[in-house]
């Protein structure tokens, strides 16, 4: 195992609340530099296995480790500056700028009771640039569209300038623009060494984009692997419940249902 | 580049980001440096040394304003020469000024810290059980244990926390919707719970003398407040100020969901808790000495994001330094205006109302008009 | 960062500091001492001319400058006499005078020596006459090194004392003096201690005293007041109040083996007599008749502090009898209608709150001087009040935490008077008369409630239960848009009417509140009562009682039946309240109650009574002010 990864060890996971067991014995490497999709309907438990790997999630067996150290024996600062996570959508009551919404992201730089600074600033500012938004930074967070909503979460989670990047159903709520412009920026993040770990329902935003892949189905986990050996016909038609067929379009993993 | 070494498997744990950025921004147009110095200038406290300024003018004007010797304004030489109007300026006037603006402080902070954990703009301060706790426990008092000023302010404190501690009880033991749900919920039917026991209280109250105690106390008013009541609300009121001031970036953080807060390095329980309990603590000491005075917690904070920004950095403060000011005001009206007193949460709720409305009809027009841009 | 908070906490800060500069209050200026009208005469210090008879008087130090004008007339009415005086310490001339030291005449400082030198039998029993008392002063250097300013400043520390030796007369009445003002809360029990503390020096005669302090030794001495007069040049005085003031009565007598004993008494008539008398006066002195109460010349303002124990148990001590009262408060017009049967309170009445029930108001017919009075707002608050500059607010008890506490803290005296129930009465009638100085007037009306309450309760209390009709007593009103009759608690003076009355309370167990209880036509009903009395505060009680003698549902109740309805009496204000008329109420419940009770009764003379009593309102008046607004049962 590569010691710089974030991997699961024989974690088994109950949900508190109805005591129904999700992940049992699950051993899981997210190595640096891949880009790992999990990919299931909905309900499936995804964002809990993103959860458990952010640590917000304490698992009940076995641990999360990174850097081979269990993400509980990191400070909360240090696990900020390495793990950023980009929920699927954040609903804010108050009309924020761009610019202190992303500044946000800079919070596991700060003391307890420091507040951002001048290089704190710029660093926001380049973020915002990274996902095409600058220029934009006194604009109001509650006048901007639904994707350039998004955009700003992830830039957000990029002013932490972690190294693994979780994003949460990052395309379910995008029109096609701004789907292809989302993927294009991960792959630029990819190219510059973060790692990713996403969840998703949509197959072919997985193979777009990922390396790896996590199929799960009703709260388990039925496959993980290399997305060549695990993309394919009879695994997503047993992740998804519905007979399903792969084909390829100019060098485009296609999914083929109904 | 630092990143490539990332990506071939460095050994150890790196003390710098694993995605440092270009020193030239990847995309034009960000701006140079200097913008980010500019930014950071308008982030911090410039414009609101002038809420400072204007506070500290309203507070030395209140104490000239009064009804003695003659409504509505003791001149300075007036206040030189008369021994009487010095007591009356030393004794009466400044406590209840110093407390009107601890009061409108306390309760603007905390109206600012409920709304943004809540996520929502329409809570008040008192209403996890805190305000109708406070008038029960002084009913109460005015009933059964004697008028005396120290006996009604510690029922009514001791009450507040109950309904506080009930709430957060109740909320906990809901199975219905998220956690800021729950609690609004169970701030909802423990405030209904003590209001009728306030109602019970009423009845049962003698019409000459203890009825109008308690009528008076509910519409709130700073009447009695002596040197002794303020210092005995100052240490609780001037640390929470303090927590909930020191604290204002990170309320920002805060009202983020709990998985994204922890993502940034927050402990989304433990802080909101400290800050909620800073925030309710106050209001529970200045209610207690002050009544019901409601409006000053829901309007506030508003008129301060309105004029600072939805960041807590400058609206926070800017929330307590409007705070005191308008309680401070309207608290000057109340005692000067009319021979008799007129109670403050009156006052509060009558301008607050009106500017609520008007808030409200501006708010409206501002957003027909964004639709309308590309 | 949380620099602004700094900011403002500072600004604050600094601002208290400030302010806490300006709170320092200034003490009251000492009275100047009283000036003595007569002229300093010298002493005589003519040599004699052959070898005449000489008289020898030994007299207290004090009596040097009138004595030895008398002497002068001595010898101008007797030529070839010479008198001879030695003027010391009386202790001093006793003392000479049992060694053997020849004198004819003593006249001592107090009897106390002058008893002693009887003992010694240098003097016969019963030849003393008193001829002078005199007053003690505090004394201090014309320019008041010390700053005596109170009495209270006898008693702070660093200050320079000199008194005389307790044997000597005037060393002894300070003594006295101190012990009295020790056991007045306003110095306090160890004021005495403290003021011996500062005692540097003890002489052996005044005269000493008053030369010591007119030198500045010493900050301030205690001497009598003909000795301040006398030395009025180099000396500031202040008064000391009548009820600590000692006064030093001064004995005269011819010694028994006086070697001229006729010349001796004829010196010591001279000194009793009219003309010496007036001589006495003339520098000071009190006359051989004065007692200790009255005071000739006093001056109005030198009247001394009072002490009043109030409704709430407290001890309040104003500097003077109040001259300008402020009536206030919420149900002010109870207590200020027995205030106003002071004659005092028309003067001393400065501002008044609202006293009106209903349309009518009394306080307007009962104070001359009302127009020129400040009205004040009900709800008047503490600043309000301030205004006015009283040096006494009356109040209400249960006023006390909204206007009495912060009236207090501006160091105005805030009496509590509740004037509730007839115990009560009796209580705060004492205090009222305290306050105004009259204390005959409250004894005069304190006499007047008793025999006319007790004239009903004698005869009441002694009733077996059974003779004691049920009585139903409500207040009816219809504010709220809805009719509603209410009951009043036990503890209040409408149930005790009732029951002084000879009456028993029907609503006895419908004690719900602290105030009046609602109840329903269903309980009236219920309760049976043999008589019903209507009290209306706002409304016309007659009208009343009429709707409900026509109402079908009140037709049925066996009262009404009986006529036992009945609408209670009332002027500019209904009688059953603890207003001072709560005696006319009490009168005419017992005449309706107990018919039999009261033979002969005439409310139309009692009332006319009444009024006299209290307001000194003749028939005219009473024609013009009270009859046109009696309403209720009245024949």
């Amino acid at each position: 195992m590569n010691a710089a990864s974030l991997a699961f060890q024989d974690v088994g996971f109950t949900y508190p609340a109805n005591g129904r067991p999700v992940f049992q014995q699950l051993t899981l490497e997210i190595a640096p530099g891949t880009v790992t999709a999990i990919l299931g309907p909905n309900g499936a438990g995804k964002t809990t296995l993103l959860h458990l790997a952010l640590g917000w999630l304490k698992p009940q067996a076995g641990h999360v480790a990174l850097r081979d150290r269990p993400l509980a024996s990191y400070s909360r600062g240090e696990l900020g500056r390495e793990l950023g996570l980009v929920p699927q959508s954040e609903h804010t009551a108050f009309e924020y700028s761009l610019l202190e919404y992303v500044l946000l992201g800079r919070a596991p730089y700060l003391k307890p009771l420091e507040m951002p600074g001048e290089g704190d600033i710029r660093i926001a500012l380049d973020a915002l640039a990274r996902v095409g938004l600058a220029g934009w930074a006194e604009r109001s967070i509650a006048r901007v569209s639904g994707g350039e909503r998004q955009l700003v979460l992830i830039a957000r989670a990029l002013a932490q300038q972690p190294r693994f990047l979780l994003l949460d159903e990052p395309t379910s709520h995008l029109d096609l623009g701004n789907k292809a412009r989302l993927v294009a920026l991960l792959r630029d993040l990819v190219r510059q060494g973060v790692t990713i770990l996403f969840t998703t329902h949509e197959p072919e935003v997985a193979a777009g984009l990922a390396t790896h892949l996590v199929l799960m189905r009703g709260g388990r986990v039925l496959q993980t692997g290399l997305l060549a050996e695990t993309f394919t016909a009879e695994h997503l038609s047993e992740t998804y419940g519905v007979p399903v067929a792969v084909a390829q379009v100019r060098d485009r993993q296609v999914v083929l249902w109904g | 580049m630092r990143q490539e070494s990332a990506i071939t498997g460095s050994q150890g744990i790196s003390k710098e980001p694993a995605l440092s950025l270009p020193k030239e921004p990847a995309l034009s147009a960000v701006g140079a440096p200097s913008s980010a110095r500019r930014a950071l200038d308008g982030m911090r406290s410039g414009g609101l040394i002038w809420l400072v300024v204007l506070l500290a003018g309203v507070l030395a004007l209140s104490l000239f304003v009064g009804r003695y010797p003659a409504p509505p304004l003791l001149t300075p030489s007036q206040l030189a020469s008369d021994e009487l109007a010095q007591r009356l300026v030393w004794n009466l006037r400044l406590p209840r000024i110093l407390a009107a603006v601890l009061l409108g402080m306390s309760l603007a902070g905390a109206g600012a810290v409920l709304q943004m954990i809540l996520g929502n703009p329409l809570v008040e301060p008192g209403f996890l059980g805190v305000s109708q706790g406070a008038a029960f426990g002084a009913s109460l008092s005015i009933i059964f244990l004697g008028n005396a000023a120290w006996l009604v302010q510690s029922s009514a404190a001791f009450f507040a926390f109950a309904g506080l501690g009930l709430s957060y009880l109740l909320a906990h033991r809901l199975r219905y919707g998220g956690w800021v749900l729950r609690l609004v919920l169970a701030g909802i039917a423990i405030s209904a719970l003590f209001s009728a026991g306030v109602g019970m209280l009423k009845y049962i109250a003698d019409p000459l003398r203890q009825l109008p105690e308690i009528t008076f106390w509910l519409l709130g008013g700073l009447w009695s407040i002596t040197w002794t009541q303020l210092v005995s609300i100052l240490p609780v009121t001037l640390l929470a100020l303090l927590v909930m001031h020191w604290m204002r970036w990170r309320l920002n953080l805060l009202a983020l969901d709990d998985a994204t807060a922890f993502s940034l390095g927050v402990a989304p329980t433990r802080e909101r808790v400290l800050v909620l309990t800073a925030a309710v603590a106050a209001t529970a000491a200045v209610i207690s000495v002050s009544g019901m005075v409601g409006w000053i917690g829901l309007i506030m904070p508003h008129l301060a994001r309105r004029l600072y920004g939805a960041d807590a950095r400058r609206a926070l403060p800017a929330a307590l330094l409007l705070g005191g000011t308008f309680s401070l005001l309207c608290d000057d009206v109340a005692r000067t205006l009319l021979a008799g007193e007129i109670p403050l949460g009156i006052l509060t709720s009558l301008i607050g109302a009106v500017f609520f409305m008007g808030l409200m009809t501006m708010r409206a027009r501002q957003a027909v008009t964004q639709k309308a841009e590309p | 960062m949380h620099s602004h908070l700094l900011r403002v906490l500072s600004v604050l800060l600094v601002l208290i500091v400030g302010l806490a500069a300006c709170a320092t209050p200034t003490t009251p200026a000492p009275t100047s001492a009283p000036a003595v009208a007569a002229a300093r005469p010298v002493l005589p210090t003519k040599a004699p001319l052959a070898a005449p008879r000489s008289l020898t008087v030994f007299a207290a130090a004090s009596l040097t400058e009138s004595f030895g004008e008398l002497g002068q007339q001595f010898e101008a009415a007797h030529p070839g006499v010479k008198v001879i005086f030695n003027f010391a310490g009386s202790q001093q001339l006793r003392a000479q005078m049992e060694q053997g030291a020849p004198a004819d005449v003593f006249a001592s400082a107090n009897t106390k020596e002058l008893e002693g030198v009887i003992q010694s039998s240098l003097i016969v029993s019963g030849a003393q006459k008193t001829f002078a008392r005199n007053r003690l002063v505090v004394i201090f250097p014309k320019d008041n090194p010390g700053k005596i300013a109170a009495l209270a400043d006898l008693a702070k520390p660093g200050h320079k004392l000199v008194v005389a030796d307790k044997a000597v007369p005037v060393g002894q009445y300070t003594l006295d003096m101190l012990a009295k003002m020790s056991k007045d809360p306003a110095y306090g029990a160890d004021f005495a201690d403290k003021v011996q503390k500062n005692v540097v020096s003890r002489e052996n005669d005044v005269k000493a005293v008053v030369a010591k302090v007119s030198l500045g030794e010493a900050d301030a001495g205690v001497v009598y007041t003909t000795d301040a007069s006398a030395a009025a040049a180099k000396l500031g005085s202040l008064t000391i109040p009548d009820q600590f003031n000692q006064l030093a009565t001064y004995p005269i007598a011819a010694l028994a083996k006086a070697p001229q004993p006729d010349l001796a008494q004829q010196f010591v008539d001279l000194v009793v007599s009219d003309a010496g008398q007036a001589l006495l006066a003339k520098y000071g002195f009190i006359g051989a008749k004065a007692s200790q109460a009255s005071q000739p010349n006093q001056a109005a303002t030198t009247a001394g502090p009072i002490t009043v124990t109030d409704a709430l148990e407290r001890r309040v001590t104003l500097p003077q009898p109040p001259q300008r009262v402020v009536l206030a408060g919420k149900s002010l017009f109870m207590v200020a209608d027995a205030i106003y049967a002071f004659p005092e309170a028309a003067k001393r009445v400065a501002a008044i709150g609202s006293t009106a029930q209903g349309k009518l108001d009394w306080i307007p017919v009962a104070d001359p001087n009302y127009k020129d009075k400040t009205i004040l707002q009900t709800d008047a608050g503490p600043e309000q009040i301030a205004a006015v500059k009283p040096d006494a607010v009356i109040l209400k008890s249960t006023n006390a935490e909204k206007l009495g506490k912060p009236l207090e803290t501006l160091g105005i005296p805030v009496i509590y008077l509740d004037f509730e129930t007839p115990e009560q009465y009796q209580r705060d009638l004492a205090t009222l008369g305290q306050l105004f100085g009259n204390t005959a007037r409250a004894q005069e009306l304190a006499t007047f409630f008793k025999t006319q309450t007790e004239r009903v309760t004698q005869a009441t209390s002694k009733l077996p239960d059974a003779k004691k009709p049920k009585v139903l007593l409500m207040y009816y009103t219809d504010r709220d848009g809805a009719v509603a009759f209410n009951v009043p608690p036990m503890a209040w003076m409408q149930t005790m009417l009732v029951q002084m009355a000879g009456g028993q309370p029907a609503w006895k167990d419908a004690q719900l509140g602290n105030g009046w209880t609602k109840v329903n036509l269903e309980q009236i009903a219920a309760w049976d009562a043999d008589q019903i009395y209507i009290i209306a505060y706002f409304n016309n009680v007659n009208d009343v009682i009429k709707t409900l003698k026509a109402d079908p549902q009140w037709q049925k109740m066996r009262a009404v039946k009986e006529s036992k309805l009945y609408a209670f009496p009332g002027d500019y204000y209904s009688w059953d309240q603890p207003d001072p008329r709560w005696i006319l109420g009490l009168t005419w419940l017992a005449g309706k109650i107990q018919p039999g009770l009261l033979p002969g009764l005439d409310m139309d003379k009692e009332t006319r009574m009444f009024y006299s009593t209290l307001y000194n309102l003749n028939d005219a008046g009473y024609n013009q002010h009270v009859k046109p607004n009696l309403v209720g049962d009245l024949p």
